[in-house]
């Protein structure tokens, strides 16, 4: 075999997919092109802002000191980000959810119901649930079912996979389900019927409904690239490809908005075209943990997690020009999640290092509400109790 | 990667381009011509998904790794030495990828190998029916890096050595037995 042998042979191996793949590569180059050429990226101006986070921190904690009413405030932070996590005046037991609507937890026992005044029903047996878009209903899973209850525990209906239910997303109208079942993507009707494969393979995130148009969903086919599909045309809107893996997907209340969560950075994408419109960058030392947005406007709040094992809960207006993370609140240890009431007035966080839910004000006037002992709560009779998750919150 | 639907009409096709020298591209690019933008994707997309591909043997893998590639190249186009040519420095991005994805791709089979496949994408690509693929999976992803820029990109092995980072000795021997094992295979083949 000669040296031009061999480059014929070359040269034509693996032309199968190659042209497809052009086709397919080519808007993502493209648009990467176009992104380069647009004005200098927000995240060089946003990193230097979050980078003094941290003193932000420190001047928040000194302000508020020397104002009574930001006293407590200050005494939290500052216990809690050198001391024993948690905050010190903490409820025994939750028995309101400061901004009304309906949460779904989830346990080792099942998902529970949890009302505003507190009061909760345990789903027995769910692993993981998702509201209907007015609270109707439940989408809940377990193993490789997938069923549709009403928050009493009546099953309207169930499926069952070959492999198990990893997630699920209620279309905003009601009709469809998305969810991901071993490393497939599956719709199923809001009635249980038409259940169909949407992607064969796709990566272990989220997919999200976009809140508005005609069934269209967010989705990662590979971990660094983000698809926008219709699922009933089946047809693909826009691709986005990312640096980053994607972790969370998020879409603003009027689906404009996209945030894409990666490793350190959440881009913000334009939901008609998935072009970049903001970049939010960590600070040096931290990585990005749960986003979320609001249910009203533009506001994102951003879990940052420290490499010293702090962790840090921020807002941040995506939409004004002059994007200033808020910082709402810091601690030691991680903070699992982190949601909005539905009224947008509160944002919870989760931290299991404290065993304690923290419900801040999301407003200008600092305010906590922190319940305590959460895992015993939520897992009654265990002797090692686990601490739950946050599945949902809707419907105020 | 199956796009979902069938539904294509939504991606542009790529423009003709017209032959132009690298560098006058690589400068007008970073002007904002798209023009010239399309004629080096052009240009560049075939050598650097084959390039890949006969690396990684997988589509989906050397898509992104070529995409990514290219992706790097155009966010960098403002900083990029002009002086140089662009494309050694693509191909060594890419081949630099296609040998960490290969070798990633090998300790996930170590550490999952209790595991049963559930890859359908995996299973296909084990039975290459192209012989020249089939050969060359018999070589290491370094074998097959040197090779593939040797016989396909025409770099000199002096070239390779600096792309790699690598002593050009290493890169001799690497080219060797991969050459011996895929004329081996190909042979065997053929009988």
């Amino acid at each position: 075999m000669n040296d031009e042998r061999l480059q014929r042979l070359l040269e034509r191996a693996g032309d199968d997919g190659r042209a497809r793949a052009e086709l397919r590569a080519w808007p993502v180059v493209h648009e990467a092109f176009a992104q380069q050429r647009a004005a200098a990226p927000p995240h060089r101006v946003l990193r230097p802002v979050f980078a003094v986070a941290g003193l932000a921190a420190l001047a928040v904690i000194v302000a508020l000191a020397v104002t009574s009413p930001g006293a407590a405030v200050a005494d939290w932070v500052r216990d809690h980000i050198v001391g024993k996590p948690g905050v010190e005046k903490a409820a025994p037991a939750l028995t309101r959810l400061p901004g009304g609507g309906r949460m779904l937890v989830t346990s080792r026992h099942g998902v529970w119901v949890v009302n505003p005044d507190g009061s909760r029903r345990l789903l027995s047996g769910y692993r993981g649930a998702t509201w209907s878009p007015r609270g109707l209903y439940v989408g809940v899973w377990r193993g490789h079912q997938l069923f549709a209850v009403e928050p009493g525990g009546r099953v309207h209906w169930s499926l069952a996979r070959r492999e198990a239910i990893r997630a699920a997303d209620w279309s905003p109208d009601g009709f469809r389900i998305a969810y991901l079942t071993g490393r497939s993507l599956r719709v199923v009707a809001g009635d249980g019927t038409g259940d169909t494969q949407l992607r064969p393979r796709v990566a272990r995130v989220a997919p999200a409904w976009k809140p508005t148009g005609p069934h269209l969903l967010a989705l990662a086919p590979r971990p660094r690239v983000v698809d926008l599909v219709a699922t009933d045309a089946r047809a693909l809107a826009w691709r986005h490809s990312l640096p980053q893996a994607t972790r969370a997907l998020a879409w603003s209340a009027d689906g404009r908005l996209l945030a894409v969560a990666g490793r350190t950075r959440v881009n913000v994408l334009d939901g008609a075209t998935g072009v970049v419109r903001r970049r939010i960058a960590a600070p040096a030392g931290f990585a990005i943990g749960p986003v979320a947005f609001a249910n009203r406007g533009h506001q994102i709040a951003v879990v940052l997690r420290g490499r010293g094992g702090q962790s840090r809960a921020v807002t941040v207006a995506v939409a004004g020009r002059h994007t200033r993370p808020r910082l709402l609140f810091a601690g030691a240890g991680r903070f699992a999640q982190v949601r909005w009431s539905p009224d947008d007035r509160w944002v919870v966080i989760a931290w299991p290092a404290a065993n304690q839910w923290l419900f801040l004000r999301s407003t200008r006037v600092s305010a906590v509400s922190a319940v305590r002992d959460i895992a015993r709560q939520f897992d009654p009779g265990s002797r090692a109790a686990r601490f739950p998750a946050i599945a949902d919150w809707c419907c105020g | 990667m199956a796009v979902a639907g069938t539904d294509r009409s939504h991606f542009a096709p790529v423009p003709t381009p017209r032959a132009r020298n690298e560098r006058a591209l690589v400068r007008e690019a970073a002007r904002g011509s798209e023009q010239a933008l399309a004629e080096l994707f052009r240009a560049c997309w075939p050598g650097a998904y084959r390039a890949a591909f006969l690396i990684v043997h997988d589509h989906s893998a050397a898509e992104d790794i070529a995409q990514e590639a290219l992706v790097a190249a155009i966010r960098a186009l403002d900083r990029f030495d002009r002086r140089r040519p662009l494309r050694p420095w693509l191909h060594r991005i890419v081949v630099n990828r296609a040998i960490d994805w290969a070798r990633l791709r090998s300790l996930r089979r170590e550490v999952l190998e209790l595991e049963a496949p559930d890859d359908d994408t995996d299973n296909a690509n084990r039975g290459w029916s192209d012989p020249v693929i089939a050969a060359l999976a018999a070589l290491t992803p370094e074998q097959r890096a040197v090779v593939v820029l040797r016989h396909l990109l025409e770099y000199t092995p002096g070239e390779i050595a600096t792309m790699l980072q690598l002593p050009r000795g290493t890169v001799n021997s690497r080219l060797r037995r991969g050459l011996d094992v895929l004329k081996t295979q190909l042979e065997e083949r053929e009988r």
